[in-house]
């Protein structure tokens, strides 16, 4: 990595861990190697949204042409959003692509991806199961994604009693649980067609 | 009479020579004392201009942070601003736009931006920084000349200058004469340049008859007692004489100036009765 990208990345670093940002925004860095291509950072899941009260963490590499090349980011927790893979965590966002600037930062891009989780664009949708349920039917949508968050993003909201007894069935039939919430979530939690899509 | 008309302009031009160099020779010899004060005050005022500044400490974050280039996030070095007024290092810039040479946006706002329209910014420090011979040249600045000053302009701003008296009398015995003992405009076209030409020494000597004037203040000052304050005042006065500013009647200045414009006066006419009558 070019030194350039290495004293960026220490300022860049030093700007997001601050208490006040912390506490703020909810957003935080942890540095995993010394020279600093990879990255771990925690979003706080944004109040009034199915993913409030959820961390969020995300898997970030730094490429070896950065800041002119964005970096590489993704969910390392699983989340159920239009723009969010839900099965491999990658990030549809214009900032991470081709609208990327140099003058972006670590911090940039985390709120932008926090006010990403904020309002979803179904139409420019990275995963299509997933949007066509925000767009066809909100309210499972919003179920959903709760309880994603308080499965994988340690959320605070009550468990959806209705939901974990059909998870639980599905893991009676010796689905791991993971692949049972996704099966589910893709089927819109119809049980017959979920065991149908797994044993078929 | 022929001969004579027509080598009256010469006969101007030698005047006006004269003139220049005896005006000059005269305001010499009198104020070379005032003159060497006029060179000490201006080293003095070059001196006090040398900037004491402490170096600002980088306490002030924020204040600091307003100069970081926006793409390495550092002091900006080689400072250039785009057009839509953001502020990077060329290196960074440059890198920037080779990166994507079919998108060529500003990394900030997004503003369509041209590697060769961004503004340099030329600080007072050195170039400390190393060249960086990968990287194409800095543009340069892009700067305009100003539109240039008509020396006719600057010829009748100085004529009415009520402290111009020297040369604008000078010119006015040259021009009454050459009005009243030939008919016609043609000598008067032939003695436009030498009038001109007369100029810029008259205002020279204006020049030293202001640094005169000034000085005296200054001694006269510093015979009130109050050394330092007399010091000021005189610098101002001599870099006030230098600017061409009129002199205020009745003052040490004007007696000087209407002085040598005498003089002037007398040698014109010298010369004009010697020419007519040999």
């Amino acid at each position: 990595m070019s030194n350039i990208a290495l004293n960026r990345l220490q300022r860049e670093c030093k700007e997001v861990v601050t208490n006040s940002e912390i506490s703020e925004t909810g957003i935080m860095i942890e540095i995993l190697n010394e020279n600093l291509t990879e990255i771990r950072g925690h979003i706080r899941g944004p109040p009034d949204t199915p993913y409030a009260g959820g961390s969020f963490d995300l898997d970030i590499k730094i490429p070896d042409q950065y800041p002119f090349s964005p970096p590489n980011v993704k969910f390392a927790t699983k989340i159920w959003h239009p723009n969010v893979s839900s099965q491999t965590g990658v990030i549809c966002l214009d900032i991470l692509k081709d609208q990327w600037a140099a003058s972006l930062t670590l911090r940039t891009v985390l709120l932008s991806i926090q006010a990403l989780m904020c309002t979803p664009e179904p139409k420019d949708p990275q995963d299509a199961v997933v949007a066509k349920q925000y767009m066809d039917k909100p309210q499972v949508f919003k179920s959903t994604a709760e309880f994603w968050t308080l499965k994988f993003a340690k959320g605070s909201v009550p468990v959806n009693v209705d939901y974990q007894s059909r998870v639980d069935k599905l893991k009676d039939m010796g689905v791991r649980e993971e692949e049972a919430i996704s099966v589910l979530s893709c089927n819109n939690w119809d049980l017959n067609r979920a065991t149908v899509y797994i044993f078929s | 009479m022929k001969v004579q008309l027509f080598i009256f302009p010469l006969y101007f031009f030698a005047i006006s020579l004269l003139s220049q160099f005896l005006v000059l020779f005269a305001s010499f010899i009198p104020l070379s004392p005032f003159i060497q004060k006029f060179i000490k005050n201006l080293q003095m005022a070059s001196e006090t201009t040398v900037p004491n500044q402490e170096p600002h400490s980088s306490s002030n974050k924020d204040e600091s942070a307003r100069f970081e280039c926006n793409i390495c996030l550092d002091a900006a070095k080689d400072a250039v601003v785009s057009l839509c007024g953001h502020l990077f290092c060329w290196p960074c810039l440059s890198q920037w736009l080779d990166t994507r040479p079919n998108n060529q946006v500003c990394p900030v706002c997004k503003s369509a931006i041209d590697g060769s329209k961004v503004v340099p910014i030329y600080g007072r420090g050195g170039d400390s920084s190393d060249p960086r011979e990968k990287i194409p040249p800095r543009p340069k600045g892009q700067r305009t000349e100003p539109p240039p000053q008509s020396f006719g302009g600057f010829n009748w701003g100085a004529f009415n200058d009520g402290g111009m008296m020297g040369g604008g009398g000078g010119h006015n015995v040259h021009f009454s004469f050459g009005i009243g003992t030939v008919n016609g405009l043609f000598p008067l076209m032939f003695m436009l340049p030498f009038i001109q030409g007369i100029f810029p020494l008259s205002f020279v000597a204006s020049l030293f008859g202001g640094l005169g004037a000034g000085n005296g203040q200054n001694n006269q000052a510093g015979g009130g007692g109050d050394g330092a304050a007399g010091h000021e005042h005189s610098h101002g006065q001599a870099n006030r004489g230098a600017h061409g500013d009129p002199a205020q009647s009745g003052s040490r200045m004007a007696q000087e100036e209407e002085y040598l414009s005498n003089i002037f006066k007398y040698i014109g006419i010298f010369m004009l009765v010697w020419l007519l009558f040999v």
